[in-house]
């Protein structure tokens, strides 16, 4: 008897899921399509690619299959530059942050913002400001005091060199006069062991990065770089959620927001019916109970851009951040 | 026949040129020690002078020893020639599979070396040339979804 | 300790059901398919079932993603020993000794010995798990930079120190290892270094690429050249051999003891079961009476890497689950399956999800043991393979490395690296050039150079930071006592009988 329900349920969703698509213009897959991570095994982008293919697979959204290739060496470049070669295939989608605008002002690498075509922006990543769990640092304003005490003797993990922890880290230098010495490693979930273990004194790693640290007694975050506390939900540790942590505003740093894109791009020039067709496709993905699921867990905060609003906010980060690296001597293009 | 001094001398010589083609790499970038350590180019600029210096080493070493060194044969004829053959065909598959795409070029691969080189029946060559490219593609396109280089023929039948 | 016990009971009674069992079987033969082949590996295998463990409790997930894991260590030595195609990056030092065995006709033995040696170093870091299970995560928190450093000088001292070659040809090997290893994106300045504009070396060039280059083509290329026909690998396979080999181990307990322990410490800092193989076989090279036979089919050679390689994989688990630390590429996508679970990888897993850890380290003593005996029982099929023809097999082993080749990257211009550094093998080989260190110098040369690197950013450019406590003081400065050991052994020696050690560089250097 409970099997007739759930039937005609999926029937539903199965009817939703083709009815719009038979009023599309017609462009459909027509072989195998091939998922472009700019991340290795593992990473976050890889993790947002497969529960993307997974969730597809699952309500059957695209005629034919999925296969996800891991494209990740010199930051994601490998990915994008695959992705730029792959002109005018749209059986080609290419998963990855804003470091499909960023990286190529910082590295001398083959490809231009402008040229893959934007898709959406599915997710918001938050960053937070953390700091060991017996640091005599109570609030983001007492670590920001010291650092501003003794210039460069704080030291302030992150991955990458160049990249979105970095760029954070130098937003908070120009906005306390703080200073800190950046140390570079290979990726979040090692930063958070290093300053568990005390090599270095805070971080700005992502909720889903830190959270078993903070769970577990090593780390405590102490500000979250968002205009809003982060919305409330169940406890993470015996006493607090993620919607007890103050803003970075509210502690004296006036870095009002900071956020990373999760991003979705197709190659340059395919037709304007395929890069309508994927957006049709993510949107779908955006509502299941599975895209749900993933973003509570990973904390962050789902969105879905329009492809012009995607182009919007290529422009206004990339004009920000040329400012930003260029007082820095970082732009290389 | 390839003797002794005239291989060692020309790997001395391959790698003296990958030395110095890093160097020439290392010099677009810092190689000095700032304040905060070694700068991107500091390792690559020293290994690639080790490399050369090494190499030079290496060849004046043989050219000393030329006399012995001329005399003992590292590749004589015959089987520098199953070498050839064998090797020059793997460079073929190398290339066919860069514009035919690796299944055809497997294919093709196995056929010619199997039938041409190891002189088996055309039945042994065709039953190894297309049973190891379809297990191939079994095995890593259906099972563990890895995809392979394909080419015009795969796209033709709509599987690439 | 005793409370550990209790927990491991517990931990049994989670993991020891039929359907666990089961899982564990599939999971194991699954992970010798992806091992044998040079193509695939651990993180392949993990990647494609994941999804399938979304709708499974985690204890039943976690149970047939790391009997996986086993398998595809086990499988690696496989085609590493007949054919001295690596299948898994840690099995590379099990070539040194494995494949001349196999060309002597004796690889049964070598297969035995590898499996037996790579349960026992498995079993090994197990129990170090259930019972250290608490200390060895405050010990994995103690290491910053200058400590990753000190680890890899030690791993990499160890093994060419203690290493056998000319000098100079040993010195190039290295550094061309170094200078593959540090293409492509450097982490701590963000530059492109090397890559001179070409998009194909952006990515670097992949260690896997160069294996499968210099070991698999070289070999064939050699192989073919002393005749038409495999030598020696006749090796027919009788049950006989493979029980004398049994029979043989505890001769070497001695050796598989000092791999375990290598391989336990490597694995629970951050070295990693590469480097571990590595170290394990250049300390067994110094250590034993018959160093000469090292690298000629050795059984030592093959227990001393195996034992360290598969006691640095199961002792890595810890780490990973109470830090969060992905010691390789597969622990990577485990980690991302346990987020997906519901888990979160950190010291609370410990105290929550007893269940679940227990059940884990429970399931790793038997997923082991179904993989020595499923390992043993794949040898009939894989020693049949050395009866063909050459003339058939010798092509078929070739598309399979292009094949892996091009799976590392999905890059069509790594088939062409392939190729090259096949050649180069070759050459190398005929001139007497150690290829060992060529590949280690590649698998830690740049995390070492990251590590020193990082501590520098830390110490404001003073080297004395790597003797800034005991812990990483003691380790730099054993690494620099072994690097100075052939040094000084062979200015006392020159002492004690000049005569002798010129004889003997003549004849290494020939």
């Amino acid at each position: 008897m409970s099997l007739f329900p759930r039937a005609a349920a999926m029937l539903g969703l199965t009817l939703a899921a083709t009815l719009p698509a038979a009023a599309q213009p017609a462009w459909k897959p027509t072989r195998p399509v091939e998922f472009i991570v700019t991340s290795g095994a593992g990473g976050g982008t890889d993790l947002f690619a497969r529960t993307v293919q997974a969730t597809i697979t699952k309500h059957e959204l695209v005629p034919t299959s999925i296969v996800v290739t891991n494209k990740g060496a010199g930051s994601g470049a490998e990915g994008f530059v695959y992705g730029r070669g792959a002109q005018g295939d749209a059986h080609k989608v290419i998963f990855g942050t804003n470091n499909a605008w960023l990286l190529p002002l910082v590295a001398k690498v083959a490809w231009k913002p402008l040229d893959l075509t934007p898709v959406t922006a599915m997710a918001f990543d938050e960053f937070l400001l953390w700091a060991k769990q017996d640091a005599p640092y109570q609030s983001a304003a007492d670590l920001i005091a010291a650092a501003r005490e003794e210039p460069g003797r704080l030291r302030m993990g992150g991955s990458q060199t160049r990249d979105t922890d970095q760029t954070l880290t130098l937003l908070v230098q120009k906005a306390t006069g703080a200073r800190f010495t950046y140390i570079p490693y290979r990726g979040g979930g090692e930063v958070g062991v290093q300053l568990a273990g005390g090599h270095i004194d805070s971080n700005t790693n992502n909720p889903s990065e830190s959270v078993g640290g903070w769970r577990g007694g090593q780390v405590r975050p102490l500000c979250v770089f968002r205009r809003e506390p982060l919305p409330p939900g169940p406890r993470v540790t015996e006493t607090q959620s993620w919607s007890d942590i103050p803003t970075c505003a509210s502690q004296g740093i006036p870095v009002e927001e900071f956020r990373m894109p999760r991003t979705v791009f197709l190659p340059p020039g395919v037709p304007a019916a395929a890069q309508a067709f994927w957006a049709d496709v993510l949107r779908r993905v955006s509502e299941t109970p599975e895209w749900q699921d993933y973003i509570q867990r990973t904390s962050q905060s789902a969105a879905l851009l329009t492809p012009g609003q995607m182009r919007a906010l290529m422009q206004t980060e990339e004009a920000a951040a040329r400012e930003l690296y260029g007082a820095e001597g970082w732009l290389v293009n | 026949m390839v003797t002794r001094l005239q291989l060692e001398l020309a790997f001395a010589a391959l790698v003296f040129a990958t030395g110095a083609t890093g160097l020439a790499g290392a010099l677009e970038l810092d190689w000095g020690w700032a304040s905060d350590g070694p700068q991107a180019g500091f390792f690559p600029f020293r290994v690639s002078l080790i490399l050369m210096g090494a190499a030079l080493l290496v060849a004046l070493q043989a050219w000393r020893g030329r006399a012995a060194l001329r005399r003992v044969v590292v590749v004589e004829g015959e089987g520098g020639g199953r070498v050839l053959r064998f090797g020059l065909p793997i460079l073929g598959l190398v290339a066919v599979a860069q514009w035919l795409g690796l299944y055809v070029a497997m294919a093709l691969y196995l056929l010619g070396s199997i039938r041409l080189g190891g002189r088996r029946s055309w039945g042994v060559a065709l039953g190894v040339a297309l049973g190891v490219p379809l297990a191939t593609f079994v095995v890593f396109e259906r099972w563990f979804q890895v995809p392979l280089l394909k080419g015009p023929l795969e796209i033709l039948l709509g599987l690439g | 300790m005793l409370s550990n016990l209790d927990a491991l009971l517990h931990g049994f009674s989670v993991a020891l059901t039929m359907h666990h069992i089961l899982l564990m079987m599939a999971g194991v033969l699954l992970g010798i398919l992806v091992g044998v082949l040079p193509g695939l590996g651990a993180p392949n295998g993990v990647t494609l079932l994941l999804p399938l463990t979304f709708s499974m409790d985690p204890v039943s997930a976690i149970i047939l993603l790391t009997s996986l894991y086993w398998g595809a260590l086990f499988g690696g030595s496989t085609t590493s020993i007949l054919f001295n195609i690596p299948g898994e990056p840690s099995s590379v030092a099990t070539t040194f000794d494995g494949y001349p065995m196999a060309r002597q006709g004796r690889a049964t033995e070598a297969l035995t010995y590898a499996f037996l040696s790579a349960g026992f170093g498995a079993l090994v870091g197990i129990i170090v798990i259930t019972l250290l299970s608490s200390s060895v995560a405050s010990f994995a928190l103690r290491f910053g930079p200058p400590e990753y450093f000190a680890v890899y000088l030690l791993a990499f001292a160890s093994f060419i120190a203690f290493g056998g070659g000319a000098p100079l040809k040993t010195i190039i090997s290295m550094g061309l290892g170094f200078g593959f290893g540090m293409m492509g994106m450097d982490t701590v300045s963000g530059a492109m270094r090397l890559t001179f504009d070409l998009p194909e070396l952006i990515r670097g060039i992949s260690f896997l690429v160069v294996v499968i280059g210099l070991f698999g083509l070289g070999e064939l290329l050699l192989t073919i050249e002393e005749g038409p026909e495999f030598k020696g690998a006749s090796g027919r396979l009788s049950p006989a051999a493979m029980l004398r080999a049994a029979a043989g181990m505890p001769r070497y307990w001695l050796a598989m003891l000092r791999g375990s322990a290598v391989g336990v410490w490597m694995g629970v800092t951050p070295g990693g079961p590469t480097a571990a193989s590595f170290m394990s076989y250049g300390i067994a090279r110094r250590a034993s009476r018959r160093r000469a036979q090292f690298g000629k089919g050795e059984p030592e050679g093959v227990i001393a890497p195996e034992t360290a390689d598969h006691a640095a994989g199961t002792s890595a688990m810890l780490p990973m689950l109470a830090l969060g630390i992905p010691g390789s590429a597969t622990s990577a996508v485990m980690l991302g399956g346990l987020m997906i679970w519901g888990l979160n990888p950190g010291p609370m897993l410990f105290v929550e999800q007893k269940d679940f850890v227990w059940g884990m380290i429970a399931s790793m003593y038997l997923g082991n043991l179904v993989g020595v005996v499923l390992a043993l029982a794949t040898v009939p099929l894989f020693a049949a393979m050395l009866s063909v023809s050459f003339s058939i097999i010798g092509p078929v082993i070739v598309t399979i490395c292009i094949v892996g080749a091009y799976t590392v990257a999905g890059a069509p211009f790594d088939l062409w690296l392939a190729a090259a550094f096949g050649a180069a093998g070759y050459m190398m080989k005929k001139l007497d050039y150690p290829i060992a260190p060529l590949v280690l110098a590649m698998v830690i040369g740049d995390k070492a150079e990251d590590a020193f690197r990082q501590s520098m950013l830390i110490s404001n450019g003073s080297v004395g930071v790597l003797w800034s406590n005991w812990l990483v003081g003691s380790l730099t400065t054993l690494a620099i006592v072994f690097l100075l050991w052939p040094l000084a052994a062979a200015l006392l020696g020159r002492r004690r009988a000049p005569r002798a050690a010129m004889a003997a560089n003549a004849e290494g250097g020939a």
